[in-house]
């Protein structure tokens, strides 16, 4: 019978068959640094990040230095990611002692802006949003040996988890930087934009029917050695209050405390722009903090960020769990990505309690699944399901519909809760595709996203999560695997807290509208708008059948600024989310562009654009358009010439279980002989 | 009544952590065995041989050093399911050789390696080639990696460290660098050893 098991059943999707992926080649895009050794060096560039942490919310500034020594005029483009959720609303062009400001104007008019600029050889910049999480700046007519500053300042959220397990209360904040990008999977038949047009992007693939703009969002990449572009990295960090950890998990830092604020920066000339940064901090104080109110007044309007932590329970999960764990074994997942990826599956896999069911779906170019249908957690499946995963091998493509189908449709067995976790590095094109495949047929299905490697696309992650309502973690090295999947197994196995209502005092707009469920560990973030937010806020909710409430006084605030541009990021995206199915796209487009321009904001059809007053050069003068490349993920991969590989994990555990065992079995001796030896001496017998 | 219940929840615990431990050592010993007739059979073969079925990896190199009695065989591929087994090596494509192994087994002999100790490498296509320690350091690996892609003749060997610490996965590794040796070869040889031997 177990060899009857063993055998594993292939699905194939019939219809995806026939397209032709386009990978990314290494090999292809190092070519010009061999043989158009000029095109990389003409253009060289400085980047510096700042970074300003108040309370719940981040300014950074991001400063992008051209320099161009070659003897023509030129034209850079750079494609680079930013963290997720951001809200950019300015840019800045500094050209020896000028300063240019930038506006925001409609994608297609901002386009034309820039361009009749740049033909009447005016210095102009255009920043556009390619995805949510990444984008692209163009600058024109640098002069010939001329240094060209281009500031794009935005907003970001900190992340904020509160762990009360094991009587450890506290919280913890993470923010996150990415460095780099990892090469997308692009699926779909080829459709070759014209060159030079609107649509060709200059990247490394083509655009495809699936994903339509594949050539904006694949820009050349430089790998972890040759690192020509040097980054630099500031926080000032106003936590407010004494902090008892600070650290960074993937780079060596300096830190010390002046002017009232924690001064970060990476240690070292030159960080490695390869791997994403993140900063951790967490309060001394270990008193739980129920909520806390963030208000800024733009025009007429009050605007408020309310974070709330719900107290926790520790009743476990009532209901069985139907799990299906799925994992990518693409070829970006190679090197030390899959190692993380089988880590993470081992642990999630020991979480299952024996009345609990399970699947495991592998996918690259076709996915495959270990059983048939969802199978008991006993001893013999599991290992079964552990022999699997040590056999898992990284190569091929990235269909992601495929697996993702499979386990929306493998039907839930009555009585069980079913649940979804999806391992992967989300480098993929066709994200519009599988979100909105997931958000018409998740059903009752919990979708729990896994972030593996640096340059992981974390917002498509993220939006996955939430169309699925689930939550997502990021695994960016091997040694975090332990400590974020314990925290996602917590949430997997805890009551979630749900039918979550709030009930303001009265006239106000609120996001998120539809209020998700929570996690353990997770804050409810909620932003509102009106013309005077006072008053209580009453916040009802249900957690394992009992009734949970929670009273926000809306007086005891803290002054912030961007929470007026949160409110405008996050009213922009409930527009997004809705078009196409409860607003038409037109609708949706419009109401974008009007949000975007009252809160002077960056967005998918909006685009900032400055342009000098001063022509800088005649029209006959060629010019030339130049990719600086952006960052390749450092995930320790093999393939091709670019190969930095991390290190490999080297213990058996032979000494620690060895100490433990014989220090249990000194207890156990210790036990046998304690009656005879206090016999002996006439004491009272123990126990 | 809770006595004789916490001895044997405590025996039972003992015995199954050391069992693991043993049966840790355990693998790694009976890897080694049931490579070398894998090993001896692929020096009559082309072709990879695999060591049984349903294995990881397979033999494609033998690493002695005479001066410890060190005498094993390495993998190919340096994943955690391979380190169980055996060393694992990667090769990068100029030739840099990665070697590594659990400090508790394969690699435990590196405490007591010096610069200066000779190493014999034996690969599957017959040729030998000797190295020597140059150099170890010690190095964080959340901060770290290794350039597999660098250029010349170079080898490197990945283990835990320290050697005895409690601690599993900690994030310290020591790297042992090594150099190759060419001096015992007739300087006349000299130009034919190196384009068969090194080139990967």
């Amino acid at each position: 019978m177990m060899f009857f098991r063993l055998c594993f059943i292939t699905l194939l999707l019939a219809v995806q068959g026939a397209a032709l992926a386009q990978e990314y080649d290494p090999e292809r895009s190092q070519l010009w640094l061999d043989t158009g050794q000029d095109r990389i060096s003409t253009l060289a560039m400085v980047t510096d990040i700042d970074i300003e942490v108040t309370g719940m919310l981040a300014y950074t500034v991001i400063r992008q230095q051209f320099l161009n020594d070659s003897p023509d005029w030129a034209e850079g483009r750079y494609v680079f990611p930013l963290p997720d959720d951001v809200a950019v609303e300015s840019l800045r062009v500094i050209v020896g002692s000028r300063v240019i400001e930038g506006e925001i104007q409609e994608r297609r008019q901002a386009r034309i802006t820039y361009e009749t600029a740049r033909a009447e050889g005016r210095v102009a910049s255009l920043v556009e949003q390619e995805r949510a999480n990444l984008f692209s700046t163009r600058i024109a007519n640098i002069a010939p040996g001329e240094v060209l500053e281009v500031q794009i300042g935005f907003r970001q959220r900190v992340e904020y988890r509160h762990d009360n397990r094991h009587g450890n209360r506290h919280g913890e904040f993470r923010l996150r930087f990415p460095m780099s990008i990892a090469p997308p999977y692009v699926p779909g038949d080829p459709t070759p934009a014209e060159t030079g047009s609107p649509e060709d992007g200059g990247g490394w693939a083509e655009n495809t029917t699936r994903v339509s703009d594949a050539s904006r969002i694949t820009p050349e990449l430089v790998g972890p050695l040759e690192s020509t572009n040097p980054v630099s990295l500031r926080v000032e960090l106003n936590a407010g209050i004494e902090l008892a950890l600070l650290e960074s998990s993937h780079h060596l830092i300096d830190k010390h405390f002046e002017r009232g604020a924690w001064q970060v920066s990476l240690a070292g000339p030159n960080a490695n722009p390869h791997k994403d940064f993140e900063l951790v901090w967490q309060p001394a104080i270990r008193e739980h903090v129920e909520s806390v109110v963030f208000m800024q007044r733009l025009g007429d309007q009050d605007h408020a960020l309310l974070m709330l932590t719900p107290p926790e329970q520790f009743a476990a999960l009532r209901t069985r769990r139907e799990v299906t764990l799925i994992i990518d074994s693409s070829g970006s997942m190679q090197g030390e990505s899959i190692e993380q990826a089988r880590e993470a599956l081992l642990f999630a896999l020991d979480s299952l309690s024996a009345q609990d069911r399970f699947n495991l779906i592998e996918f690259n170019n076709a996915a495959m699944a270990l059983f048939n249908s969802p199978v008991e957690a006993t001893a013999a499946n599991l290992r079964e399901a552990r022999d699997f995963i040590g056999r898992l091998q990284a190569d091929g493509g990235t269909e992601m519909l495929q697996p993702l189908n499979m386990a929306m449709q493998q039907g839930v067995t009555p009585g069980y809760l079913p649940q979804i976790v999806f391992v992967t590095d989300g480098q993929v094109g066709n994200t519009v595709e599988i979100i909105e495949h997931v958000r018409s047929r998740i059903g009752d299905s919990r979708l729990f996203t896994v972030g593996i490697g640096h340059g992981v696309n974390s917002q498509f992650l993220a939006d996955l999560a939430r169309f699925g309502r689930g939550s997502t973690v990021l695994i960016a090295d091997l040694w975090q695997v332990r400590m974020r999947m314990s925290e996602l197994v917590a949430q997997l196995t805890s009551p979630v807290l749900h039918d979550i209502e709030l009930h303001w005092p009265a006239g106000v707009e609120f996001l998120p509208d539809r209020m998700p469920d929570l996690y353990t560990g997770q804050p409810l973030l909620v932003a509102a708008r009106g013309d005077r937010l006072r008053g209580d806020l009453l916040v009802t909710g249900l957690s394992d059948g009992q009734p949970w409430q929670q009273v926000i006084p809306l007086e005891t605030f803290q002054t912030a600024p961007g929470v007026a541009a949160y409110w405008g990021r996050q009213a922009i995206q409930r527009e997004l989310d809705r078009s196409g199915h409860e607003i038409s796209h037109d609708q949706a487009r419009a109401r974008v562009i009007d949000l975007a321009i009252e809160y002077q904001l960056l967005s998918p059809f909006t685009s900032l654009v400055a342009v000098d007053k001063t022509p800088e050069r005649s029209r006959e003068a060629a010019l030339r358009r130049q990719d600086v490349p952006g960052f390749l993920a450092d995930n320790g991969q093999n393939a091709g010439p670019m190969l930095a590989r991390a290190m490999p994990a080297t213990d058996a555990g032979t000494i620690s279980r060895l100490i433990r065992g014989l220090l249990a079995l000194a207890l156990v001796v210790l036990l046998i002989l304690h009656p005879i030896v206090s016999r002996d001496t006439g004491s009272e017998p123990w126990l | 009544m809770i006595r004789p219940l916490l001895i044997c929840c405590l025996l039972a615990v003992g015995l199954w952590q050391v069992a693991g431990a043993t049966g840790i050592q355990a693998k790694a010993w009976l890897g080694q065995i049931l490579l070398e007739r894998a090993w001896a059979r692929s020096q009559d073969s082309d072709e990879p041989v695999v060591p049984w079925p349903g294995s990881v990896s397979h033999p494609i190199a033998r690493l002695q050093v005479p001066e410890l009695q060190i005498d094993h065989l390495v993998l190919e591929g340096a994943d955690a399911p391979v380190l169980a087994w055996g060393p694992g090596m990667e090769v990068g494509p100029h030739g840099h050789r990665l070697i590594a192994a659990h400090r508790d087994t394969h690699f435990r002999f590196l405490e007591q390696l010096e610069a200066g100790e000779s190493v014999r490498l034996e690969l599957a296509s017959g040729d030998v080639e000797h190295w020597r320690v140059a150099d170890r350091k010690i190095v964080d690996a959340r901060t770290t990696g290794l350039d597999l892609g660098a250029p010349g003749d170079r080898m490197t060997w990945v283990t835990c460290w320290p050697f005895d610490t409690i601690e599993t996965g900690g994030p310290l590794r020591l790297l042992v660098s090594l150099e190759r040796q060419i001096a015992a070869v007739p300087p006349a040889l000299l130009a034919s050893t190196n384009s068969t031997g090194v080139s990967p």
